[in-house]
């Protein structure tokens, strides 16, 4: 029985390798595949795209490099996915790392800067000068006299919320806001957010599931 | 064996030689052996607040490229008899000239012969910094109650941190104005240390005394009727391991009678 079997898909072919055959035995048959194909498929129908699944086998990049060279030696066919239903150890750490919500209790001192890929509930203290940076969301109810960026880069959908009243600036994605007490009210229940006019805007925390349903949604379920 | 600890501040000005000279003194007068030692190099002062300018014949750069020994260049301190030696920085070259590794190999030859090392650290956090930290056990921090002094202690105070010295740093304010602070206009001892999140090691009052006494070469905490020269000696003190309660903000107000005759109790 061959290791590796093919499906067609709309825009190319997905070929799938047996993960409890010998590697070795999925490339000869992988080699045999794409000449086959190679043979009935006519030049005129232009680069065809191949999606590749392992299962459950994880490759480490001399066996990518082997895959990569048979297709190599078909001009018109290119691997243009290779996939596994199975992480490593420490992917799968980050994937749950990122979806949780990371309780920070320390001092963030001037000139240091602290980045976490999660929600963050801050705890701590954090010292004009020091930046708490985060992918995701901020919940602010230690003391804040730096910068908080939430968002970190391009998420738009986070949020800071709590008392922000002495921070320095607070950044959300590509926006920033110098925070200015005597003109902005702030109090615990403050969030602020980008709005749909790209702007980064101030409400309360009552709003929350009004402005970000899933964000509420994921807190609900992580508490 | 010495205790090795570095005077540090980030800031220039807030009196980081000043309070090495008159903690080494006030640890040289309560009979133990303290060695001090300038890592200022290029600008140094700390032989100028003692008064042994003029003694200098070898320096830490001539120690650390094998031109003098390490005893040569220490210069002993003779109105302390033996307790009291300073190895003084070089002035006509540069901070980068020295290691580290450099320091760490001077203070280790010096422990076996003292109680206590002194490494009074130059400003800012660049290599003469991390020359200084290299070779401490541990760290004194100065500030002034200046807000740009207190953020600057609190970036050295996440880099010492950083380095997990075998004890906490600990804090001094130093040149604190009483009328200033009392008024509110300055951010009080508490503010200041609960800002910086480290244990308070003492204050230092203003007192235009400690110039005068800096610039005639004797630490002003050898004469302990002025304000500023019992903070030092409390502080010796503590790092002695003595409990000794801080001095109060509160200032002196003289009474009808010393206003009339004008009688002092204390130099102020």
């Amino acid at each position: 029985m061959d290791s590796v079997s093919l499906k067609g898909r709309k825009n190319g072919y997905e070929i799938n390798l047996n993960a409890n055959a010998n590697f070795d035995d999925n490339i000869t048959d992988l080699l045999n595949l794409l000449q086959r194909l190679s043979q009935s498929e006519q030049e005129d129908h232009g680069d065809l795209d191949f999606f590749l699944n392992t299962g459950r086998r994880l490759l480490d990049e001399p066996q990518i490099q082997r895959i990569q060279a048979l297709f190599d030696k078909f001009q018109h066919f290119k691997l243009a996915h290779l996939a596994a239903d199975v992480l490593d150890k420490s992917q799968a750490q980050t994937q749950v790392r990122k979806q949780g919500i990371h309780a920070e209790m320390s001092v963030i001192r001037s000139g240091q800067e602290v980045v976490y890929e999660s929600d963050v509930l801050f705890l701590g203290n954090l010292h004009a000068g020091g930046v708490l940076k985060s992918t995701g969301s901020i919940f602010v109810l230690g003391q804040c006299e730096g910068i908080l960026y939430a968002g970190y880069p391009d998420n738009d959908m986070a949020v800071i919320v709590g008392d922000i009243s002495q921070a320095t600036q607070v950044r959300i994605s590509d926006t920033i806001e110098i925070i200015d007490p005597k003109r902005q009210h702030f109090s615990k229940d403050t969030i602020a957010l980008i709005n749909d006019l790209h702007v980064l805007d101030f409400d309360t925390s009552d709003h929350l599931l009004a402005l970000r349903p899933k964000l509420y949604r994921k807190m609900e379920d992580n508490l | 064996m010495a205790t090795s600890l570095v005077i540090t501040s980030g800031k220039g000005g807030v009196g980081k030689s000043t309070t090495a000279a008159n903690l080494g003194t006030a640890l040289a007068l309560m009979n133990k052996r303290v060695c001090m030692i300038d890592l200022d190099i290029g600008l140094r002062n700390l032989d100028v607040i003692m008064g042994l300018s003029n003694r200098i014949i070898y320096d830490i750069v001539d120690v650390v490229m094998g031109r003098a020994r390490l005893h040569q260049a220490l210069i002993k301190d003779k109105r302390f008899d033996d307790k009291l030696y300073l190895l003084p920085a070089a002035q006509n070259t540069v901070k980068n000239i020295i290691s580290p590794m450099n320091v760490v190999d001077i203070v280790n030859q010096l422990r076996p012969d003292f109680d206590f090392i002194l490494l009074d650290c130059p400003a800012g956090i660049e290599q003469g910094f991390q020359n200084a930290i290299a070779g401490a056990d541990g760290a004194i921090v100065i500030c002034t109650p200046e807000i740009p002094s207190v953020s600057d202690a609190d970036r050295v105070v996440g880099l010492l941190e950083q380095r997990e010295m075998k004890l906490a740093p600990r804090l001094i304010i130093n040149r604190i104005n009483r009328s200033l602070m009392n008024e509110g206009n300055t951010m009080d001892v508490d503010e200041i240390t609960k800002h910086l999140s480290i244990g308070l090691l003492g204050i230092v009052f203003e007192d235009s005394n400690v110039i005068l006494a800096s610039n005639q070469g004797t630490p002003i905490v050898m004469n302990p009727d002025y304000n500023a020269s019992q903070g030092y000696r409390n502080i010796a003190r503590r790092i002695l391991g003595e409990s000794v309660p801080l001095m109060t903000l509160k200032e002196h107000k003289p009474g009808l009678f010393e206003r009339l005759f004008g009688k002092r109790s204390r130099k102020h």
